[in-house]
């Protein structure tokens, strides 16, 4: 019976443990206070690499790939249960009870960060605080919001993924990495190039087609949104509305930087507002 | 040769070779197989395969099945698209046929009658092998083949074919594909005039028109799929071609994402106990929750736990609604209750209240009735607890929160639970780029089955596998197999097993011109039905026989705690050998585990360089070295893949850790076994001097050691670039071509007395070319000297084998240490490029200031530090040049990690990156400034009218104009003002040339650098590119927000977090340091004067004497910065003759007539678009 390795597990009875081996969770660090990391769409858990020195010696990190990213196997991907964000906050909490953490920071970017938001309504307790790193509730504008995406942009965005994707991602991502760095270029394009085209599809799908903005009160937890003074995916007002609806104590962080992905691009300038973000709370 | 390859390793038999291959390619291989065979070839080579595809459509018509001839047309077809247009396609495909067929004859038969294991067929050489493998690994990443996969593991599945066999098999496009990549084909292709890569592109470029192949059967279908947007063709495909199989049905699902949210509703439901209502609040909530009435209403009980199926919702939104607007009757209500109540009796009922704005927003009057209502629904939940629920919704929290301020603690009543629905599909319905009538002869069930495509993993992944255990899964799956088998006359599906997945898309496309959709719909329909009942069927069986709830949590394992090197206190030497697991460092993309070993390399290294140093060509020595270099190359391929994604990892690094392993393999760690080690190292001295008496006497003549070393640094700095030991000679003369040029000494000269008379005075000849070099801050540089030599002497002051140098240097003059630094690179390394020079107080990323100072130190490879850290900006360069200088400024606002890297460097002779890996300092000199002491500064240059090294320091290069001043009083008086203001007028009273002194000038009189700040804040606002200012004060509101625990100010902040263990550190680890020295303010006004003159004498011989040129500060300033920083005086005098001069003529010749004899040389608002070369200064002067 296990023979049969087509690579599909049971979707709502896979079990922490095969969780954790198939999401590539790693905890790391000496510290006590627990901190997750949480990527966002296009990279993967390597993307904190830059930032994590910094935080091992005082927090324990706890580091996923979410199932979308490349470096998980795509047979996991399940096309029929990765249809709303809830599935990947199921996908958080396992990871959390699984390991067993009870408080944690949740350190979260792009689309993350509204998985952090949602798993913070589904369990307060959990969270001590929420660092979002270029958050959006909602990426799409309407009469009045200003997500920062028309739907036709929308729709090309998704024409050309389909049509190229490979080219699609030559162009977007130092659009998305924004400064002129290199290194964060290769860096994004290589993990998002990793992803395969079709699951990068659907999640992008998936993420436009989210709308947070109703439950933001419903947060509890302090957050703190991280936002840099130019991003292509996240307009600066959008951090401000953040700010107005959040339900819990919301500080703006403003990043003197450019770009959708400090943490590749601008690291140590990111470490700054995180560490003084993790230290602000007192517990 | 390609026997050579063959004989690495055992070639494959044909048979296993085979499995790998899809059927057509599977024929291909047999073909190249036959050709080996006939040729009596001791192995089937990628030159046979590609032969035996050229041949086939001409000469192997009969064998072929039509299947092959067209997949041996891809090739065909893809040379005969790339072939240059000169000669007739058959006469190059003639020729390449023949190329190959020499290329085949010229490999050797083999030499016995059988072959080794293949029995009759030539077993497969491992090039092509290896191709395949190479066209496995590429399919299986791609998504049309992974569907592929997927279909062929569900067969297996179906037939009860227990394959161990889990590889892809290799379809012929992607053989193809590899093989050309095989070196030995694309050779032979070239000499046909053919370029390989064109090849593979034609193969995966589709035919350039239709028409040319007009519905030709050969190569059409391949490309098929590229024509379906029309122009999709016209779009550059690339090498690796990408298709999106799921694509239509990707919008389908996700544009809603409904059955999720179904199914969360129904989870809460079916809760046992607590909060069992609920309450869907978001933007998409009210579809989440037409979704669920549909669901209920259509009995779609797949995607609803078992518990509640059978349920009925009753809705009650009118009900709802009619109180808003006033014309409520409480009659109907209690009568909807009533029926309620009867309900109730039933399995069980949802009561739906709808949008919670209704009640919300309903006017005074009906307060009561809402009352009623609400009081009524709490009642009958608590009657009829486990069987009646509630739910309603909200678009937004704030609805929800009224609602609850109106009805308190009805949360706790109702036991509401807050269910976010997140996902919207409205905002989509415009967006899906897929024509919609192409979906609906897939979709029968609207979204539910995502495509008859996929429909072979309905079964396992549609339905939720909550409602069966893992058993009856797998004989669900197993039926549905069969069932979806015996459906094969739909049409879909006869075409699916005989085409690859991804052209299933475009050829049903196609098919919709000729078939009824319709009938496409019902075959589809009929099989969704199917298969529906089937699972029905085994959920059921499942529950009764196994009960089983695949929810449970299994008991979770802990996950291995990993701790990193730089969480380890750098007090603790001996733990600073950290053993990981390699898989660990490997998911993680670090390799940590090469740092094992490493700690003792200073000691293992030094005793290597030392004899090489005395006696470099002491034999018994040398082969050893080689060796080891070329062991180290291996183990630098065995590491190699622990590099790979590293960016911070350059070959060289890879290199030198490499080597440091190697050199480690001496079995003690420093910290360990002291002894022992100094044992080791004293026999190695003892042998030394035992083998070269001159030894002696260079002991005793302290001097020659110093040299010695230095030469010997240079040596092991070419011998680890080059990989092989050299000369010492040769490269003493490098390094000491400096000095002896200074010294008017020939270089041969020098290197020929090296070894034997060592005597070169080489304290001072160091010091003398040192204050050469920097040309200026003597007693500094002495100093300088003074402590290096008494490092090189001191060997022994940071343990044994450590050389690496400390300075700090503190002061102004930050050019000036900058030059010292190069200059020492210089001396002692041989080139300024074994500086490292970074300065700490840059936060990358953020904009640097665009001062002239700071632009003068940007380079090109700038950029590619852009997006790295300071520690591994300093590792990656001590990885790259171990001899080297490095040069660290601002250190006081160095952060965490690099404090971290540099007290442990300095306690261990090692320099940790980010990751951890360490890297050896031994040779390297590291000289550290702090931060600029800007009080000091102002307190020595009392004077209002000299320069201050911080405004120089922020100078940025602005147009500069020249505008000519009437003779008013003010100025005309000017002259004799500033010449009393200006020591240099004074010295120089025949100059026409000064410089506007401080008190006439139109900016504040004061010109402290606040001044100068606020100036430059007015200007960089301006200016989009530099917005830190601008941005930063946007902060403030929102911090002001913050309460008094949290930070008022991020500035205030930074200062908190960069001493919040900043200053312990500091001091602790300017305690280490071997040596302080002390900078004195650079003479800015000295330069000034100098500056003055130089443009004084430009100014007399073009103008004459009857002018006078006044020169702002602003401009001072600017051509200060310039010469202060810059090397060379050169390209400033040049621009003082071209650029000024020419700006002076001009002048001239355009105020000829008048009388105004002062100019100005004032700058101007705006940043210099245009540098004069060489200098950063404006290529012209604005005249007006």
């Amino acid at each position: 019976m296990v023979g049969n390795s087509n690579g599909r597990t049971g979707v709502y009875g896979r079990g922490g443990a095969k969780l954790l081996e198939m999401l590539n969770v790693r905890m790391v660090g000496a510290g006590e206070r627990v901190v997750v990391l949480s990527h966002g769409f296009g990279t993967d858990q390597s993307a904190w690499s830059r930032v994590l020195p910094y935080f091992l010696r005082d927090y324990r990190i706890v580091l996923y790939d979410l199932v979308c990213a490349g470096s998980v196997n795509p047979d996991h991907f399940e096309f029929t249960r990765y249809t709303t964000l809830d599935a990947y906050v199921d996908d958080l909490l396992t990871i959390l009870d699984a390991l067993g953490v009870d408080r944690c920071f949740f350190v979260g970017h792009s689309f993350s960060t509204m998985i952090g938001i949602l798993a913070a309504i589904r369990r307060p307790e959990l969270f001590v605080k929420l660092i979002l790193i270029g958050a959006s509730p909602r990426f799409l504008n309407d009469d009045k919001y200003h997500g920062g995406f028309e739907p036709e942009e929308f729709d090309e965005v998704f024409a050309a993924m389909e049509a190229n994707y490979e080219a699609w991602v030559q162009g977007f991502a130092p659009l998305a990495v924004g400064a002129d760095v290199p290194a964060a270029v290769r860096e994004f394009s290589r993990t998002l190039f990793n992803m395969r085209p079709d699951i990068s599809l659907f999640v992008s799908r998936m993420v436009f087609n989210s709308d947070l903005r109703g439950v933001l009160g419903l947060v509890t937890a302090p957050c703190v949104i991280i936002q840099t003074t130019k991003d292509v995916s996240v307009p600066l007002s959008v951090a401000f509305y953040l700010k107005d609806h959040l339900g819990g104590r919301t500080t703006v962080e403003l990043l003197p930087v450019e770009g959708h992905l400090p943490h590749l691009s601008a690291p140590a300038a990111l470490v700054h507002v995180l560490r003084r973000s993790l230290a602000a709370c007192g517990d | 040769m390609v026997r050579g390859r063959g004989r690495k390793g055992m070639p494959t038999p044909v048979s296993s070779a085979r499995a790998c291959l899809a059927a057509e390619a599977g024929v291909a291989l047999d073909e190249g197989v036959a050709v080996a065979r006939r040729r009596a070839h001791a192995q089937t080579t990628s030159l046979h395969v590609v032969y035996a595809l050229l041949l086939q459509p001409a000469g192997g018509g009969g064998s072929g099945s039509g299947a092959q001839s067209a997949s041996s047309s891809i090739l065909r077809d893809a040379l005969l698209r790339v072939r240059s247009v000169a000669y007739s396609a058959r006469m190059q495909l003639r020729a390449l046929e023949r190329c190959f067929g020499m290329a085949l004859d010229r490999l050797p038969s083999s030499s016995g009658g059988q072959r080794e294991g293949g029995g009759d067929e030539p077993p497969v050489s491992n090039s092509l092998m290896a191709a395949i493998k190479r066209s496995q690994a590429n399919q299986r990443r791609n998504p049309e083949s992974f569907h592929l996969y997927q279909q062929q593991q569900q067969q297996n599945a179906a037939t009860g074919v227990v394959s161990t066999f889990s590889g892809v098999k290799v379809e012929m496009q992607q053989m193809v594909l590899a093989i050309l990549d095989d070196p030995i084909v694309s050779r032979v292709f070239g000499d046909a005039g053919f370029r390989s890569v064109d090849v593979k592109f034609a193969i995966l470029r589709p035919p350039p028109t239709i028409l040319r192949f007009p519905r030709a059967a050969k190569c059409a279908p391949l490309f098929l799929c590229n024509f379906s947007a029309g122009d999709g063709f016209e779009a550059p495909v690339t090498a690796r071609r990408i298709a999106f199989p799921f694509a239509p049905e990707v919008g389908q699902l996700c544009s809603d994402g409904g059955d999720e949210n179904c199914r969360r509703i129904g989870d809460i439901l079916s809760r046992k106990g607590g909060a069992t209502n609920p309450m869907l609040i978001g933007v998409g909530a009210a579809e989440a929750a037409k979704d669920f009435a549909q669901a209920v209403e259509r009995k779609n009980w797949a995607i609803l736990p078992l518990e509640i199926r059978g349920i009925e919702l009753v809705s009650i939104e009118k009900l709802v609604a009619e109180f808003s607007t006033g014309r409520c009757e409480l009659s109907a209500v209690d009568a909807r209750l009533m029926e309620l109540e009867k309900e109730a009796a039933m399995p069980g009922v949802v009561v739906n209240i709808g949008d919670l704005k209704e009640m919300v927003e309903c006017k005074a009057e009906c307060d009561e009735h809402e009352r009623c209502l609400i009081s009524d629904l709490t009642r009958l939940l608590e009657v009829y607890q486990g069987r009646l629920w509630v739910m309603a919704w909200s678009a937004t929290y704030e609805t929800y929160m009224k609602f609850l301020s109106r009805h308190p603690l009805l949360d706790k009543d109702w036991n509401l639970q807050l269910l976010p629905i997140t996902s919207v599909r409205s905002g989509m319905g415009s967006s899906l780029p897929r024509p919609p009538s192409m979906m609906e002869s897939f979709v029968p069930f609207g979204g539910f089955f995502p495509t008859a495509c996929e429909s072979k993993d309905i079964g396992s992944s549609v339905s939720p596998p909550a409602s069966r255990c893992e058993l009856c899964n797998d004989k669900y799956e197993e039926e549905l197999s069969i069932l979806l088998k015996g459906q094969s006359s739909s049409v879909c599906e006869k075409k699916k097993d005989t085409l690859p997945f991804w052209l299933q898309k475009a050829n049903t496309t196609g098919l919709n011109n000729e078939y009824n959709a319709a009938q496409a719909k019902d075959d589809n329909g009929l099989l969704n039905a199917k298969s529906m009942e089937l699972k029905n069927k085994w959920n059921e069986v499942c529950r009764q026989l196994h009960n089983c709830h695949t929810r449970k949590t299994v008991n979770y394992p802990e996950i291995p705690c990993t701790t990193y090197t730089s969480s380890i206190s750098y007090k603790n030497r001996a733990s600073s050998k950290v053993t990981e697991k390699p898989e660990d460092s490997q998911t993680l993309g670090n390799s940590l585990s090469i740092s094992v070993g490493t700690q003792t390399v200073t000691m293992a290294s030094q005793s290597i360089s030392l004899p090489l140093v005395v006696e470099s060509r002491k034999n018994d020595l040398l082969p050893k070295h080689q060796v080891r270099l070329s062991k180290s190359e291996q183990l630098q391929r065995v590491d190699l893949p622990y590099h790979q994604g590293d960016e911070h990892a350059s070959p060289s690094s890879i290199t030198s850790v490499a080597t440091n392993l190697v050199l480690g393999n001496l079995p003690e760690p420093l910290s360990k076994e002291e002894k022992p080690a100094k044992e080791v190292q004293k026999s190695n001295v003892d042998k030394i001097s035992s083998c070269l008496p001159s030894v002696d006497t260079a002991k005793r003549n302290v001097s020659d050691v110093r040299v010695a070393e230095f030469s010997c640094s240079s040596i092991k700095d070419y011998q680890a670039k080059s990989g092989y030991p050299v000369n010492p000679i040769h490269s003493f003369s490098q390094v000491s071509n400096g000095r002896a040029s200074s010294y008017d000494k020939s270089p041969l000269l020098v290197s020929s007395s090296i070894m034997q008379n060592i005597d070169l005075s080489s304290y001072k000849s160091f010091c003398k070319s040192l204050i050469d070099k920097v040309g200026r801050q003597e007693e500094a540089v002495i100093a300088i000297s003074q402590a290096i030599f008494r490092c090189k002497l001191d060997e022994r002051r940071r343990g044994r084998l450590r050389r690496d140098i400390w300075l700090n240097f503190h002061g102004p003059d930050k050019m000036g240490k900058k030059r010292v630094a190069v200059a020492l690179s210089e001396l002692i390394h041989g080139s300024k490029d074994n500086l490292i020079c970074i300065d700490l107080s840059y936060e990358d990323g953020v904009a640097r200031p665009s001062s002239i100072c700071a632009q003068q130190e940007v380079t090109e490879k700038n950029v590619q530090f852009r997006g790295k850290l300071n520690v591994d900006l300093i590792a990656e360069g001590l990885s790259k040049r171990s001899y080297s200088v490095v040069f660290l400024e601002n250190v006081d606002k160095a952060d965490f990690l690099v404090q971290q890297s540099l007290s442990q460097a300095i306690h261990t002779g090692k320099f940790p990156d980010s990751h951890g890996r360490e890297f050896s300092i031994n040779n390297a000199i590291f000289i550290l400034t702090w931060g600029r002491t800007i009080d000091k500064n102002l307190a020595q240059g009392g004077d209002y009218s000299s320069f201050y090294e911080e405004t120089i320091l922020a100078a940025q290069c602005w147009q500069m104009k020249i505008c000519l001043e009437a003779c008013r009083e003010t100025n005309s008086s000017s002259p004799k003002s500033s010449a009393v203001s200006f020591i240099s007028i004074q010295k120089h009273s025949t100059s026409q040339v000064y410089l506007q002194s401080s008190s006439s000038s139109k900016r504040k009189v004061d010109l402290s650098d606040d001044c100068d700040r606020s100036y430059r804040k007015s200007m960089s606002s301006k200016r989009t590119h530099t917005m830190p200012k601008g941005f930063l004060d946007l902060n403030m509101p929102i911090e002001e927000v913050e309460t008094e625990d949290d930070h008022n100010d991020s500035s205030s902040l930074k200062e908190n977090y960069t001493s919040d263990n900043s200053e312990p550190w500091i001091k602790e680890f300017c305690d280490q340091v071997d040596a302080t020295v002390n900078f004195t303010v650079f003479d800015f006004n000295a330069l000034a004067n100098n500056i003055l003159e130089a443009i004084n004498r430009t100014f007399r011989s073009t103008l004459g004497s009857e002018y006078l040129l006044e020169i702002d500060r602003k401009v001072m300033e600017l051509l200060l910065a310039v010469a202060w920083s810059s090397e060379d005086r050169g390209p400033l005098d040049n621009w003082f003759e071209q650029v000024l001069g020419r700006s002076f003529r001009k002048m001239k010749h355009k105020n000829s007539q008048s009388s105004n004899n002062i100019l100005k040389l004032v700058c101007e608002d705006a940043l210099v678009e245009e540098h004069a070369p060489g200098v950063l200064l404006p290529s012209r002067i604005n005249i007006n």
